[in-house]
This record gives structure tokens, sequence and C-alpha cells, in this order.
């Protein structure tokens, strides 16, 4: 039962304190809050007028080009910079352009290490600031679509609405959140590093002197890096192994209110969709279709993950000889060596424990996997690469649909595109002229739609095939077949749907430019997936808000008899069946090919 | 890597993936 336990009371939580905090930010973004005067005078100097959608759109991508440069250069002269206390080096070039474009994204996928590789200065100056500032960017793109739905051209101002978002939003929400972290024990310092002696001073070898070697352990400003990392749905660890580490999550409680945190935004903005345009019933009809689809992805992996033993230890005893096929390999093909505790009598019963951080409890990999890609946050609890094999088909669903809450914002304008796609379709069956919210649906906007939902499979299935096929993706992966094939797919899928997470096995980090072994395929790696991390991340922000000016700026057509109610169950299903059907089968082909091949195949398939 | 080839080559190569998206902006506007 305390398996089940730990999901629903982090899903009610959650859609408890979401109901008050949507009706806070449609309160806020409605301009209805009056600051006090010296917040005023910020505000005054940062509004230059009311904008329509385009002035607003081109503010936008000015900012995100803004933050580019700045961070670039952050990084570039991180040599030079204060709070460098383990003198980190110059960064690799292609890994500061993966990682700036990566964090100014809201993806914050990580090609390197960030205790191994930043100083204290980059993870404040660069990660701490894009955390509030790319978060703010989905954000104020739903609400300027909100705004046209509604009819108005003049949309407000977009750096008076990030300033809202940021300092009448993001900032109180994440003090709270950082006292309580704090007070959790997490790390609150510009201290960059401790020397401690271990306690097994025998295993950490000797220096020259003959002495034990002592453990360098990083730290830095934790507790508020944390709460922002999650609540802005950022996912970018200060440590490499994010928040498995015990400064990221040292506890229960932290790993609970990680999960609260990085859904507490995704969950109150579809609530304030619905009450910014006075019809809270349809926001609820949308919460809780993305509530199925949320309960089902975190039920289907903790099923198979939690509740499944680890079929690598139990599929075949030791004695059995396997080669497989390997790119690397003389021949062609390699022998498989089974683990150590491979036919050895283990206890199986507290399902897959590969990989786990047993801190949480048993569920909460599998509880965090699915969590953490269906809000886009991307930190992780545990090892996604040594998930059950058709346990991972959640978390890819998750990135696949990429509209189950979603990060902030963007996710609700994912699933305005299924949407609208779903009214259309619908319409088209009844032989009726689809409408959403009074307006009628038209070719431009249908083109749009079409234009911003393409995007996202195509940013995943075409580069994956052609790692799959070349050296880029062969000479990456750490194992062979089904398994290296998910390895590929994971990352441009987590980079196309900005969200983040790693699916690991990947050799893919060169991080410090005098790295003398680094991955071999790191460059292109880093190339190919800022690219398609940009193109993901702007083009479907873009064409929505076109299209909503389109929509928003035609005649209201009266509500009849014959209009499609879009608060109903049966819109609701109607709504889940076009995400499921559109959305899920355009990646069924590699689903089979990736994840389903591995759990119906010889196991360990990969090695 | 040498770092004066590749730093500004990549500066250059992140400030045209943004500029592709303000050519997508002023694209888009003609459908």
């Amino acid at each position: 039962m305390e398996i089940w336990s730990l999901p629903i009371s982090m899903l009610v939580v959650t859609t408890l304190l979401a109901i008050p905090l949507s009706k806070y930010l449609a309160w806020i973004m409605d301009g209805k809050y009056q600051a006090p005067a010296f917040l005023k005078w910020f505000e005054d100097r940062l509004s230059s007028g009311q904008q329509d959608w385009k002035q607003y759109t081109m503010s936008l991508l000015v900012l995100n080009t803004v933050m580019f440069v700045f961070s670039y250069v952050v990084l570039a002269l991180q040599p030079w910079m204060p709070l460098n206390g383990l003198g980190r080096g110059a960064i690799e070039p292609t890994t500061i352009l993966h990682t700036v474009i990566s964090f100014i994204t809201n993806t914050d996928l990580q090609h390197y290490s960030g205790d191994q590789t930043f100083s204290n200065f980059s993870q404040v100056i660069f990660c701490f600031s894009n955390f509030f500032l790319s978060a703010s960017i989905g954000f104020c793109s739903l609400t300027v679509m909100i705004r046209l739905f509604r009819g108005e051209t003049k949309v407000g101002n977009f750096f008076l609405d990030m300033w809202r978002v940021v300092v009448y939003m993001f900032i109180p929400v994440a003090f709270v959140f950082s006292l309580i972290m704090l007070q959790q024990g997490l790390p609150m310092t510009f201290q960059t590093n401790y020397q401690v002696n271990t306690l097994e001073p025998a295993a950490m070898g000797t220096d020259s002197s003959g002495q034990p070697k002592q453990q360098t352990i990083v730290v830095g400003p934790l507790a508020a890096f944390e709460s922002m990392k999650q609540l802005g749905t950022n996912g970018g660890g200060f440590y490499g192994m994010n928040s498995t580490v015990p400064f990221e999550n040292s506890t229960a409680t932290t790993n609970f209110l990680e999960c609260v945190a990085m859904m507490l935004f995704p969950f109150s903005l579809v609530l304030m969709y619905g009450r910014m345009l006075g019809r809270i019933k349809h926001g609820w009809a949308i919460f809780s279709v993305m509530m199925a689809m949320m309960a089902g992805t975190i039920a289907w992996s903790i099923y198979y993950d939690t509740l499944r033993p680890n079929p690598g230890l139990t599929a075949h005893p030791a004695s059995e000889a396997y080669s497989i096929p390997s790119a690397t390999a003389p021949g062609g093909k390699r022998p498989v060596t089974w683990p150590a505790v491979a036919g050895l009598p283990v206890d199986q019963h507290l399902g897959n424990l590969e990989g786990k951080e047993l801190r949480f409890g048993t569920s909460a990999c599998a509880t965090f996997a699915a969590m953490t890609v269906n809000v886009t946050d991307g930190a992780v609890n545990c090892e996604h690469d040594s998930l059950n094999p058709v346990a991972a088909l959640a978390p890819f669903a998750g990135m696949w649909v990429n509209c189950i809450y979603g990060g902030k914002g963007v996710g609700m304008i994912n699933m305005l595109l299924f949407l609208i796609l779903g009214i259309f379709i619908a319409g088209q069956m009844v032989g009726r002229t689809p409408e959403y919210l009074g307006k009628k649906i038209g070719k431009r906007e249908m083109a749009l739609l079409m234009i911003a939902l393409l995007i996202h499979p195509i940013m995943i299935l075409w580069p994956s095939g052609l790692f799959s096929a070349t050296d880029w993706g062969l000479k990456a992966v750490a194992n062979p077949a089904a398994h290296g094939l998910s390895e590929i797919v994971y990352q441009f899928s987590s980079a196309s749907a900005n969200n983040g997470s790693a699916f690991d096995g990947l050799g893919v980090s060169y991080g410090l430019n005098a790295n003398p072994n680094p991955a071999p395929m790191a460059i292109p790696w880093d190339i190919a997936a800022a690219i398609v991390i940009v193109i993901s991340r702007f083009l479907p922000i873009i064409a929505p808000i076109m299209m909503a000016a389109s929509l928003g700026a035609k005649k209201s057509v009266p509500f009849t008899i014959g209009t499609l109610r879009d608060d109903t169950p049966t819109f609701a299903f109607l709504l889940l069946g076009t995400v499921l059907i559109i959305g899920a089968l355009l990646f069924l082909p590699v689903a089979a090919l990736g994840p389903v091949a591995e759990h119906l195949g010889p196991m360990p398939f990969g090695g | 890597m040498n770092l004066e080839v590749w730093l500004p080559g990549m500066f250059i190569l992140g400030m045209a993936l943004m500029g592709f998206c303000f050519a997508f902006l002023n694209l888009c506007e003609k459908i």
C-alpha cells in the first residue's frame, strides 16, 4: 500500500496547493495586483507600453538572445571568475554551446557534471539566473495566448510580465521552499568545498608523503539552488547525479517536496488558464485529462519497475554464454559477462533495485521518473537507464506527448494544440465547422498548429535515425541493440521535449577543455542536441502564439445547441483520445524497436 | 580543442540558431 500512497499523496497535495495558487497567478497576470511604490518604480521602467502579439514575441526572442550572450560569456570566462576555489579551468566550447542553449530554454540537459566542471560562480550566476528567467518564458507565452483568445489585440508588455512572474510568483514561493530545504539539511554556503578524512582512509590511497588522501566534497548554495531547480521545472543538477545526492535531496521529506515543487506551477497554470478565460470548468476538464495521463504513467512505471524483478538478474543462470553485436568489438561481436550476482538467490520482492536510491522508498524512483518527465523537469533521483525496459516507456511517453502538464506554460500550449486538433477532427466528423471559444478554426490556424505539432516528432525521430546509423551514435552508446537505441532516442526526446533528464549510458561528456579523456562523440552530440533544443523550444512557442492571434481576431459566433461543449466528460475523452492516438502513435514504431523489443527479447538484450 | 577557433565558432552557431527563430517568426506570418 505504501508503494501507491507515495505518488497519490504527492498528487493530492500538489492539486490542493495548485487551486489557491492558480487564483493568485490569474490575479497577478491580469494586472490586478498593485505593487508597493519601490516595486512599482521597477515596473514603470520595465514596461515600454502595450505590445501587439508580434512585438511581444519579438521581445521574448530578444531576451533569449541576450540571455544566450550573457550565459556564454559567463561560462567562457569561468577560469577568471571568483568563487572558483577548486580552480576549474576553461570549459570546452561545444559543451558551453550545448549547456547555454539547454539552460536558456529551460531544458537543462547536462553533458557535463556540475560538481566536476563548474565553479560556484558558474553555478550561481549562470544556472541560477537561468532557472528564474527561462522558467518565466513559457509562463509568459501561455499568458499571451490567453489574452489573444480573449480577443485582445494589445496583449500587455513582455518585460512587465516577466517581472511579475519572477518577482511576484517565483521568488516568494522559492524563498519558502528554500527555508524548508535548509531546515532539512541542504547546504547553503559560498564555500566551494570541504577536505575531509574518510571513515576508511585506506580506500582513498596515499599521497606523496604516504598519508591517506583526503576526499574533496563540493558544496555550494544548494538550498536556494534546489528549490528553484524544482519550482521552475529546470532540473539541472548542481551535482552530476542530481537529486540522488544527499546534498541535493537529503531526506524522504525533501524528496516529497521536490516532487510537489516540480508539479506545482504546471498544475496551477492549467487552472489559471481556465480562470483567466472565465471558464474554470473548461480548465478542470483539461486538468482531469492531464491527471489521468499522469496517474497512468506513474502506475505503469511502478507496476513494471517497483513490482517486477530486474530481469537481468533473474532471466538466465550465470553459466549461460552469450555473444552480442557490437560496433566496436573485433569481429562485430563481444561476449556478455553476466553480473556476479546472476543466478544467486537475490531477494527480488522489492522490485528492480538497480540504480535506485533506497533512502526514499522503493517506489520513489518510479514515481519521480514519471513525474519529472511529465512536467519536463528533468531532475532524477535514480538511474533511468536502469529502469526495467518496459517501465522506461513511462518516461518516454511523457516526453513524446509532452503535454502531461508539461513545462510551465509550454505544456499547456502543447495541450491546446491537441485540443484544437481534436475539436477540428470532431467537427469534420459531424460536418460542422469546428469552433474553439466561439471562434471558427480555419485553414491558417490548422497550418500553424500542424507546424507546431510536427516539429517535436521530427526533431526526435530524424536525428535519432541519423545517430543510430552512424558512428556518432554507435560509438557513444554503452549498450548495443535495443537498449542502445533507447539511449539515443531518449537523448533526443529529452532535448526536443525541453525536458533535460538523461537516460545515461551515452558517452556525450567533454566537460573541461583540458579533459584528457573526453567521450569520443561528445562534439556531434553537443551540437546536434543544441540544434534540436532551440528548434523544439521556440518554434512551438511562436507558431501557437500566431495561431492564437489569428483565432482571437475572428468574430465570435453564438453558442448553439450544436456547439461542442468544452467542459464535459465527453470532451475530456475526446481530448484524451486525440493525445493518445495522434501524439503517442507517432512514436509507436520506435517504442517497438527500443523498450518493447528489449522487454520481449533475451535479457539483458544489450549485455 | 583550440579555444581561439572553437569559442567564437560556437558563439556564432548559437547566434545563428537564435537568428533562425527570428526568421521563422517573420516567415510564419506569411502563412
